[in-house]
């Protein structure tokens, strides 16, 4: 039988201790190394955001656009392009073109609301339709989404503008522009028929990316005005520069966002178990859509003319 | 220098009085005109029925004068009321009781009233309306739209001013014919006329509605079963050839499918029918298959078309069917329609402009229920004022509202009674208007004619508010101390005393209770507070039997009054052999004498079962195809037409608007005062100032008393009357919300004081607070609070402070007056400090600043000649992208530092030219990092 000894007595050590940071964790405290990766994270993100309002939602316009004018050119052939309300909101109505301006066969849809402007310049609920007799009123984004309005503030007098309706193709003729306070041009004749773009105004330089006041452009035909269709109601819903949150949109934005952690914590996931390559192929576009969809279904919720 | 500015100041200020001279004389002008023809509407046409023989010799049947006065036709609000009469016209034959009902139709020569949107012109319609047709005109039911009939030769197809196309077998019908309607019938002849609505949908209408065939517009009520009742109006003419009745015209609100809004068009259209002018050989008539009608078919139907009626003028009607060549839904046939008066209707701008011209949050003001009209007057001219401000009216309980600026949670309400302990926050409470409560009824004398006037004293209400009629003999023969009493009111001896001539019923439940919503409310407050001053009430409610043995509830013995909710105490609940046999009362036993009274929840169920006279009782139990376990008890709903009898507690101004008929009630001395304006000015005549509330309040002790001296001096005083206040914090707002209260105290003290019924004006139903109707002091006072809203210097005016003139105290282009004297501490310690009035600093003359009359009379000029563009603003798209952007690199920035600091800071100790190694370093760091 053995009996256990201890090896010898415990020592003491009066020494310093020493405190210095384990090896490889690096020479800066955690809290440090968090807050600069929050705030890379940030710009990342506001990076990002700044991508998709000037680059990537201009892309999300033209790609609607096609579809739009594929549909736009088969209605006017086929007759069935809309007159007069009722007409589904988002649904083309006019082909509208400003060389002076850099918009060229942009296709009109109906409503102002943000959604219909992410598609392309939107027709005002309440004016008659462009071509028709009486004020026609048409609403578009200045900066983001492709910005089809951005420069129609600077269209000199006389800059010609096109519109294609289902009753023909009409010649505007621009009169001047007007921002807030200015006074507004008397009614057209009974028999005139005028055009009148609403946008943002954007500044120049830096300003550029500013665009807060909106500003209308009026414009009166220069041939006979064809006859007005109805009517439909004004949409007191929409407010063209302000924030609007609307259930849906929030709704649709609270299941993006869903969609995006996920994706994210699937790629975490695959980053781990997978390999990097893998994680890459599978998860990036994953990631990438769902980030794209956020930004699409967050823009809803900025004011309807920037 | 000096000079030549003197000079430009005094020209400033010459033409500032010429264009004031002239602001005040063109609004004068369109004033005049615009009352002229608010006032009333005349039109006459002459109506002319003719028969065509087969030879072509026309005789005249009959010729009418007809003509047709409107009340009112501009500045209509939705559901108002409107008085159509009528001279001239043929007397009406068959009559039923309803003429809103659609069975109104079958009258003969009914006087058509329709609403219709458009514009009946033969020229050009203006650029946003459509012309009137009957197509445009609105019919509840199908049934007036629709005639189809299993003969060939009904009497529109001999309709000698109709086209060829119009007399036709079958006209009007969708084509193609949805499958469903082929299904429910297949007549020889059909005549459709369908309704085209305001967004261009158009509905048919046709056979039977209900299984589908074709739809109807959603407001549309086929069954009539409930709902709205129709405003189409089948007028009953008299003997004599006159007729009158009310209009209630509807705007997009009431009915979308109109449509009719201060931008659309509508116009009142009325047809008198004079029967079809009979020509059975214009055109050629065929069959739906095309064969031509027999010589036979023609005279036998020519010979139809020519009755002139199976009743006499003014016979009511019985089982004998009615001539269809002049029934009443022939109204769209061209022989009665070309005989049409079209009155235009204008709609005044409702609130809900507001949201669409302002883009600001509005100005949130809550309380009193009595101040609806007003706000809904002043508030699309507020809104659509640059100068001044949108706020909204929010309808609460004035208790509630009351407390709620006390404590400081909202910033302004509107209220009648002053708290009974004060408020504890630093306010004034400033008068805005003068209206008042009434008791409205819709009620049918003993000829089934509406009545005009009721005379209602303290008593007989609180006999109706304390459930002291049994309504029925199971309540008298049951409940423990109303027993004795009469059914109802129209039993009771007192009441057919003072209105005799009203038939009794010993079934009308309606009859028993008065309808008083149940929220809380100052209109209960002053009803209440009067009934308590009323020596002969107030005994009565303590036990007291009336002279005719008549005894209060004893729930409701000794109440203490005045409250501003009534309660509900009477917890009879019915025996068992009742519960038994009613199903509906078994499922949930309540206090029977609370169904009875049945409170509707607000003032807007109220006015809506005064103008069609529904009773709130809830007594009626139906078997009608539901689970028997579960059958509730339901209101009793409308009342025929013939046999109304409802009575409810209104405000005055609503029961001006839906042209309610009001009780008038006994005031000083005895004598009944009816509610207008001699009434409530007599009753200003009772203000007296409360120094300690800092409100002037009416006089209840005078007001019940019986005294003849007190009833020479204050005769005439309508018990009803009721100030309201506008109770704005003196403290705690920020400059921006103490201008806009102070604009609306300025608008209510000048601009807002003149009568009438466009935006902007008072309403009828309140009384301007002006000296000539003595409540000068009370527009004074407004003035004070002003500046003490304008000056936020925690004090509260005196009531009987010098008032600075209108000019002074508002003129927001000069900085808010100061007052000048400290607050004087109450000695009783009950009320807020008091002190003054300040008054506002004068402009010095001169200044360099253009004389103060200048803006005020400039403004309407410019607003005269030119529109400016109203524009819109976003603080996201100012700073929002270019904001992004440069927190996007700060963050960048501050984010790299905060992680590569030691790198750098080392690469700033080395040398410089191993810099740009170093950085190279720290990017294959920071790349292995990541």
């Amino acid at each position: 039988m053995t009996t256990l000894q201890a090896h010898g007595p415990t020592v003491l050590h009066d020494g310093a201790i020493d405190a210095s940071p384990p090896p490889g964790g690096g020479d800066r405290q955690p809290l440090q190394v968090g807050l600069s990766q929050v705030l890379l994270a940030l710009s990342l993100v506001l990076g990002w955001l700044l991508l998709y309002i000037l680059v990537l939602s201009g892309l999300e316009q033209g790609h609607a656009q096609s579809s739009l004018y594929e549909r736009l050119r088969t209605e006017l052939a086929l007759g069935t392009a809309p007159t007069g309300a009722p007409i589904a909101a988002g649904a083309p109505v006019a082909l509208l073109s400003i060389p002076g301006a850099g918009v060229e066969d942009t296709v009109v849809v109906e409503g102002t609301r943000a959604v219909q402007l992410q598609d392309g310049p939107g027709h005002v609920l309440g004016s008659v339709l462009p071509g028709q007799r009486g004020v026609s009123v048409i609403a578009g984004r200045s900066l983001t989404f492709g910005g089809p309005f951005g420069t129609i503030a600077e269209l000199p007098a006389g800059a010609p503008i096109t519109v294609t309706t289902a009753q023909g193709t009409f010649v505007y003729e621009v009169t001047g522009a007007r921002l807030r306070g200015d006074p507004v041009p008397p009614p057209p004749a009974t028999d005139g028929s005028r055009l009148t773009l609403v946008t943002a105004i954007r500044g120049a330089g830096l300003g550029g990316l500013q665009a807060g006041e909106t500003v209308y452009v009026d414009a009166d035909l220069t041939g006979d005005a064809a006859d007005p269709g109805a009517v439909a109601t004004a949409d007191i819903g929409t407010k063209l520069m302000s924030a609007k949150f609307d259930t849906t949109s929030l709704a649709l934005l609270a299941l993006g966002l869903q969609l995006l952690v996920g994706s994210l914590a699937a790629f975490v996931w695959a980053w781990n178990r997978w390999s990097r390559a893998a994680a890459w192929i599978a998860g990036g576009p994953c990631v990438l859509a769902a980030l794209w969809l956020v930004s699409s279904l967050g823009s809803r919720l900025l004011p309807a003319l920037i | 220098m000096t000079t030549r500015r003197m000079r430009a100041a005094r020209i400033l200020f010459a033409s500032a009085l010429l264009l004031t001279g002239v602001a005040a004389i063109v609004p004068a002008f369109t004033g005049e005109s615009t009352a002229a023809a608010e006032n009333a509407v005349s039109r006459t046409v002459t109506a002319t029925r003719t028969f065509t023989d087969q030879d072509g010799t026309e005789t005249v049947v009959s010729s009418n004068k007809v003509s047709l006065q409107v009340s009112q036709t501009e500045n209509l609000r939705g559901r108002q009321e409107i008085r159509v009469s009528w001279s001239g016209a043929v007397p009406t034959g068959g009559i039923v009781g309803d003429p809103n009902s659609s069975d109104g139709r079958n009258q003969e020569y009914p006087f058509v009233l329709l609403e219709c949107r458009g514009v009946d012109t033969q020229g050009q319609v203006e650029k946003g309306q459509v012309r009137l047709s009957p197509e445009t005109c609105w019919t509840q039911t199908s049934t007036e739209r629709y005639l189809a009939a299993a003969s060939q030769t009904p009497s529109w197809r001999f309709d000698a001013y109709a086209d060829a196309d119009e007399r036709e077998a079958i006209v009007g019908r969708p084509d193609p014919l949805p499958e469903e309607c082929a299904a429910v019938s297949e007549p020889l002849t059909a005549h459709w006329l369908p309704f085209r609505a305001a967004g261009g949908e158009v509905y048919y209408g046709g056979p039977d509605p209900s299984v589908g065939c074709t739809p109807m517009a959603p407001e549309s009520d086929s069954a009539e079963a409930g709902g709205l009742p129709s405003n189409t109006t089948y007028g009953i003419t008299g003997t004599d050839g006159r007729g009158e009745t009310d209009f209630a015209v509807w705007t997009a609100a009431e009915n979308a499918s109109l449509g009719c809004s201060p931008s659309v068009d509508c116009a009142l259209v009325a047809v008198p029918i004079v029967g079809v002018s009979c020509d059975a050989w214009g055109a050629e008539l065929t069959t739906k298959a095309g064969v031509p009608l027999t010589e036979a078919q023609l005279a036998s139907g020519d010979a139809t078309c020519r009755r002139t009626g199976a009743y006499e003028p003014g016979t009511p009607r019985s089982s004998e069917t009615t001539d269809q060549a002049v029934r009443g839904n022939l109204w769209w046939s061209e022989s009665n329609w070309r005989n049409r008066i079209t009155v235009p209707l204008h709609f005044a701008a409702s609130g809900s402009i507001c949201d669409v011209m302002s883009d600001e949050p509005p100005v949130e003001i809550m309380g009193s229920v009595v101040a609806n009209e007003l706000t809904a007057s002043w508030r699309p001219a507020f809104c659509t004022d640059d100068d001044l401000f949108t706020f909204t009216h929010v309808q609460q309980a004035d208790s509630l509202a009351r407390q709620l600026v006390n404590s400081g949670e909202i910033d302004a309400a509107l209220t009648t009674a002053p708290p009974a302990d004060g408020y504890q926050r630093p306010l004034v409470q400033a008068p805005i208007a003068f209206g008042g409560f009434a008791i409205a009824f819709s009620i049918d004398d003993a000829t089934q004619q509406r009545r005009e006037e009721l005379n209602l004293n303290a008593r007989l209400i609180a006999k109706l508010l304390t459930s002291s009629y049994p309504a029925l003999p199971m309540v008298r023969d049951n409940h423990p101390s109303i027993g004795g009493n009469p059914f109802n009111i129209t039993l009771d001896p007192e009441f057919q005393e003072l209105n005799p001539g009203l038939p009794e019923s010993s079934t009308l439940e309606a009859a028993a209770a008065l309808q008083v919503f149940s929220s809380s409310t100052d209109l209960v407050w002053a009803l209440t507070s009067w009934i308590n001053s009323d020596p002969e009430a107030r005994a009565w409610l303590n036990g007291e039997a009336d002279p005719w043995g008549m005894t209060v509830n004893a729930n409701y013995q000794d109440i203490v009054l005045p409250v501003d909710n009534w309660p509900l105490l009477d917890g009879f609940i019915a025996p068992q052999w009742y519960i038994d046999q009613n199903a509906c009362y078994a499922n949930s036993p309540t206090p029977y004498m609370q169904l009875i009274s049945n409170p509707p929840s607000n003032l807007a169920s109220v006015l809506l079962n005064m103008q069609f006279a529904s009773s709130a009782a809830a007594t009626v139990c139906r078997y009608d195809g539901y689970d028997p376990t579960t059958l509730p008890l339901r209101q009793q709903g409308r009342q025929t037409v013939g046999y109304r009898f409802v009575l409810g507690l209104v405000s005055l101004s609503a029961a001006e608007r839906y042209n309610l008929r009001t009780a008038s009630l006994e005031s000083v001395g005895g004598t009944f005062v009816a509610p207008d304006s001699a009434g409530l000015k007599a009753a200003a005549g009772l203000l007296k100032a409360d120094d300690d509330a800092s409100v002037w309040e009416i006089d209840y002790k005078k007001m019940g008393s019986a005294s003849k001296s007190l009833a020479a001096a204050a005769g005439g005083a309508y018990p009803g009357a009721m100030p309201i206040y506008a109770v704005v914090p003196t403290s705690g707002l920020d400059e921006a919300d103490a201008t806009k209260f102070a604009q609306l105290l300025c608008y209510a003290g000048d601009d807002g004081q003149t009568s009438g019924r466009a935006n902007g004006q008072l309403p009828p139903g309140y009384l301007p607070l002006t000296e000539a109707n003595g409540l000068g002091d009370l527009r004074d006072y407004t003035l004070s609070a002003v500046s003490a809203v304008r000056a936020q210097g925690g004090t509260t005016p005196a009531l009987d402070a010098d008032a600075p003139s209108a000019e002074e105290a508002c003129d927001f282009r000069v900085a808010p007056p100061k007052p000048s004297e400290t607050p004087s501490t109450d000695g009783n310690g009950g009320g807020t400090p008091v002190v003054d009035a300040p008054i506002a600093p004068g402009i010095e003359p001169g200044g360099g600043k253009p004389g103060k009359g200048n803006g005020p009379a400039e403004a309407p000029v410019v607003q005269a000649s030119t529109v400016l563009t109203s524009g819109q603003s976003s603080a996201f798209g100012q700073v929002g992208v270019p904001g992004i952007l440069i927190v996007a690199i700060a963050c960048a920035i501050a984010g790299a530092l905060m992680r590569w600091w030691d790198p750098l800071e080392r690469a700033a100790v080395a040398a410089g030219p191993k810099a740009k190694k170093l950085s190279r370093s720290v990017f294959r760091r920071g790349k292995r990092r990541a």
